[in-house]
């Protein structure tokens, strides 16, 4: 009466009660999440977010992926060998000027081997406070020195090439769950060419795990 | 385990310490109550069966043969083809932007060859999910530069993808369209393919493809 008999259908029970577990019209065990998806991760302490300045980075060809000594508007360099780290949301709001073809992208390095920017620090999604996290975090407001030529992974999202004109919603966001920055890569959100007064800001957050 | 644990759950929440062996949790209608270690991609990502296609930042210019469905040689904006095996490719992302250009009836489509014969092409290399490395995925991966070739039927409309109102694209609309409904899975040797319905004059796309191969144990 118990894990080892589940039985068909629900039924209503008190707390403190052992019931009989319930289980599907196709022979599946019935489950309900306790909490949110990502609570217990966030709960333990393991998520970081890193944040623009809430002016933006002016998308000139510093961000633009593709190049080489590139500053992204949010990005994670893992120079760990037993960490990964799991992207679970980006957002990234255009807030003034022009939008460029090809839109948003992740960019990535597979194994960079000269990045020497420690970056910035993000801030822990639980306590609040900055720092503790393995990850090299970047925010834009400096460039990731060492780092070798980008590539263009992934599309975020984009708008029609022009002036962005005022109070059209600008905002991209993604959360897909389905980024792992393995040890020694690099990710981090571009612009896919060099935009002409064309300013980002973005956040960008993520969970530490033992690889 | 100690007694009084996994063989006799317990409605309603406690609170229980680290390294201690609690009666799992039930709820009142007799389902078990679960919580997740990580994010829902994470066991995929991180053994590393995941991969992403993506069409170049210059973009894909819709033209005959190029976006659009054709029985002849064609390229998909982006697409997958399952050779005959024993893999499942599941669709788990993909991202369409329109850049320039103008609006056409219908949108963007998913199409789909079920069982399709001929097809020959090699595709291009997706890149890794966690490694970003180039390769390695059974999947034929199209990214809108090289055409699907050999078939010898053109691919049928399987699902809207979405689209804007016929028309010139406004600058600085956003034009993102997106699917994350993981709810396809390519079988052993089926094609999926994103295009549009229609042609269209100037109209210029981006995109993503993200999927993960799952053995099918047959």
């Amino acid at each position: 009466m118990d894990i080892q008999n589940p039985i068909v259908g629900p039924r209503s029970i008190s707390d403190g009660s052992e019931p009989q577990l319930r289980a599907g019209r196709t022979a599946e065990l019935i489950v309900q999440p306790a909490h949110g998806e990502l609570y217990e991760e966030t709960a333990r302490g393991n998520i970081w977010t890193i944040s623009t300045a809430a002016a933006g980075i002016n998308a000139t060809t510093v961000v633009a992926a593709g190049v080489s000594a590139a500053r992204c508007i949010v990005g994670l360099y893992n120079p760990t060998s037993d960490t990964n780290l799991f992207v679970t949301r980006t957002v990234i709001v255009q807030v003034s000027g022009s939008a460029v073809t090809g839109g948003y992208v992740w960019g990535s390095v597979a194994s960079p081997t000269a990045i020497t920017s420690t970056g910035q620090l993000g801030v822990n999604n639980r306590t609040m406070t900055s720092g503790g996290h393995r990850a090299y975090a970047f925010n834009g407001s400096t460039i990731v020195t060492g780092i070798t030529t980008t590539v263009l992974f992934r599309y975020i999202g984009g708008f029609i090439a022009g002036t962005i004109a005022a109070g059209q919603n600008a905002t991209l966001e993604e959360v897909e769950d389905d980024l792992v920055v393995g040890p020694g890569c690099f990710l981090g959100v571009f612009v896919a060419v060099a935009g002409t007064n064309t300013t980002a800001t973005g956040s960008l957050s993520w969970a530490e795990i033992p690889a | 385990m100690p007694e009084g644990d996994l063989q006799n759950p317990v409605v309603g929440p406690r609170v229980v310490a680290d390294n201690q062996y609690p009666q799992l949790r039930a709820e009142r209608t007799a389902a078990l109550v679960v919580g997740h270690a990580h994010g829902e991609m994470y066991e995929e990502v991180s053994r590393g069966n995941v991969w992403t296609i993506s069409t170049a930042a210059a973009g894909i210019a819709i033209a005959t043969s190029v976006g659009i469905p054709a029985t002849a040689a064609n390229n998909p904006i982006v697409g997958i083809y399952n050779p005959p095996g024993s893999v499942n490719m599941h669709v788990t992302r993909t991202i369409l932007v329109a850049t320039t250009g103008t609006a056409v009836t219908g949108g963007f489509a998913w199409y789909l060859s079920a069982n399709p014969t001929g097809i020959t092409s090699s595709g291009v290399q997706a890149r890794n999910n966690k490694t970003f490395v180039k390769g390695g995925h059974y999947g034929i991966a199209f990214d809108g530069s090289t055409p699907v070739t050999g078939q010898t039927v053109a691919p049928t409309l399987f699902r809207q993808f979405g689209g804007g109102f016929p028309g010139a694209l406004a600058a600085g609309t956003n034009s993102t369209l997106e699917e994350t409904e993981e709810d396809i899975v390519l079988g052993p040797n089926n094609y999926l393919g994103l295009y549009a319905v229609l042609g269209a004059t100037g109209l210029n796309v981006v995109g993503s493809l993200t999927w993960a191969e799952v053995p099918t144990g047959g």
